[in-house]
């Protein structure tokens, strides 16, 4: 069973679409997993949907032209969109200490696009860039079997989903699912059983900060996560 | 009766009645999944532009919240609104409103706006966050089992393979641990892919419920 979960304030922004990108990817990566979680989207969801028919409709004649131009595009066109998605698709998985996995949709596709894996060994801890994410790195994660996390501090946050195997901390043991949110006042040290490995999904704060751009429009971090 | 969709009769719209109504639009969400249901199923034209005539305009609001520029707000409902038009066989009325199905092929096509814009290298595509438009088969049954896939990875499922059936079991070794495609067993094994699919889909979800049971 999955015991961590992100607030509801969280779920919310990733409903509404409107979460920093790298948290959006952690939220996602959890709700994939989170049938619970998953329900509470669809049920925030529902009601964005509801404000989006409440919402005023007075501007109706620039619509014209383009009620035309999608009806015009042709019934082949939709014939071929169903077919699109239709191909032998294998499964992907990611090999790494001798173990396979198989990753959630939300980074398989980013795994994937990576020429082929660059994974990191430091002390029985295996490490994968996904990329940048606004101000958040995203990561793979693999630790080995009985090994202990050195401490690390970020700026202001980093958030875990545990992928598969366990890790364990003072607050208690995380399973596959498990959704960690650290922020720099929490110190934790993390650490596998010695038959069990651990991977997960890290995302945290880059070293630099951007200040500039699109990001500026979406909801700052700190008044969702508090 | 005035309107296209009265109070009482939300079912089988005829053509005829149709035909002969005036563009009013419903009053309750399951109207909608009916006239969406009728795209998809008929191509209906009547139906989409009663459905675009409603959501069109108030896209284009919810767009200018975030996007700012109203060139920007049409380009995101025109995006929207032609995946309903050429995607409605994927929505799934037992999976919710149409409404909502609506609002999230916006929220969608807004984040990938959004990410465009913002000049950055990073790939976080709305569709690997937000599944939406992923055909049916490929969909909720095919990620359901991340958890249990994982598991069955590390070798820590052995002892549940009795409760799969041997073809089941063959299957899904092939598909797991010779890491082949679908296709490829389907040849090999000279069944039909479908065959394939539903075995996996079966031993997976056999293996769930002997483990769920195993827990309790």
């Amino acid at each position: 069973m999955i015991k961590f979960h992100p607030s509801e304030r969280l779920l919310r922004g990733f409903a509404a679409g409107e979460l920093s990108s790298g948290i959006n990817l952690a939220v996602a990566t959890h709700v994939e997993y989170c049938q619970c979680c998953s329900e509470t989207v669809a049920a925030i969801e529902d009601e964005l949907a509801f404000d989006l028919c409440k919402l005023d409709d007075e501007i109706q004649s620039p619509f014209d032209d383009m009620l035309t131009s999608i009806l015009s595009a042709s019934d082949e066109t939709a014939v071929l969109a169903k077919d699109a998605f239709t191909t032998d698709k294998r499964e992907s998985f990611v090999q790494i200490d001798g173990k396979k996995f198989k990753l959630p949709r939300t980074v398989q596709r980013k795994m994937e696009r990576q020429e082929g894996q660059n994974w990191r060994n430091l002390a029985g801890i295996h490490s994968s860039a996904l990329g940048d994410f606004d101000e958040y790195r995203a990561s793979l994660i693999y630790i080995e079997p009985g090994v202990q996390v050195p401490m690390h501090k970020h700026k202001s946050i980093e958030m875990t989903v545990v992928l598969a195997g366990s890790l364990s901390d003072e607050q208690g043991v995380y399973k596959p699912g498990d959704f960690i949110v650290l922020d720099n006042n929490i110190e934790h040290s993390p650490k596998t059983q010695q038959s069990q490995c651990c991977l997960c999904l890290t995302v945290m704060d880059a070293p630099i900060q951007f200040t500039q751009g699109i990001s500026r429009l979406l909801n700052p971090i700190a008044h969702l996560l508090f | 009766m005035m309107g296209v969709v009265s109070q009482d009769t939300k079912h089988n719209i005829s053509q005829h009645e149709l035909a002969k109504s005036v563009m009013v639009e419903p009053e309750k969400p399951n109207d909608w999944s009916e006239l969406l249901h009728r795209v998809a199923m008929h191509r209906d034209r009547r139906a989409y532009t009663l459905i675009f005539n409603h959501f069109a305009p108030r896209l284009k609001s919810f767009g200018l919240k975030l996007l700012k520029q109203e060139q920007l707000a049409m380009e995101m409902v025109q995006d929207t609104m032609l995946n309903v038009w050429l995607k409605s066989h994927l929505f799934d009325s037992s999976k919710g409103a149409a409404s909502t199905w609506i609002y999230t092929i916006a929220r969608n096509v807004r984040y990938d706006m959004l990410r465009k814009a913002s000049h950055k290298k990073e790939e976080n595509f709305a569709d690997d966050l937000w599944p939406i438009l992923e055909e049916r088969s490929n969909n909720n049954e095919h990620h359901a089992f991340t958890l249990l896939e994982n598991l069955l990875l590390q070798g820590e499922l052995v002892q549940f393979y009795p409760v799969m059936s041997e073809c089941q079991q063959i299957v899904i070794e092939k598909v797991y641990l010779e890491e082949k495609s679908q296709q490829e067993v389907a040849d090999e094994l000279q069944i039909p892919l479908g065959t394939v699919k539903s075995r996996i889909r079966l031993g997976l979800g056999k293996m769930q419920q002997a483990m769920e049971q195993d827990h309790d």
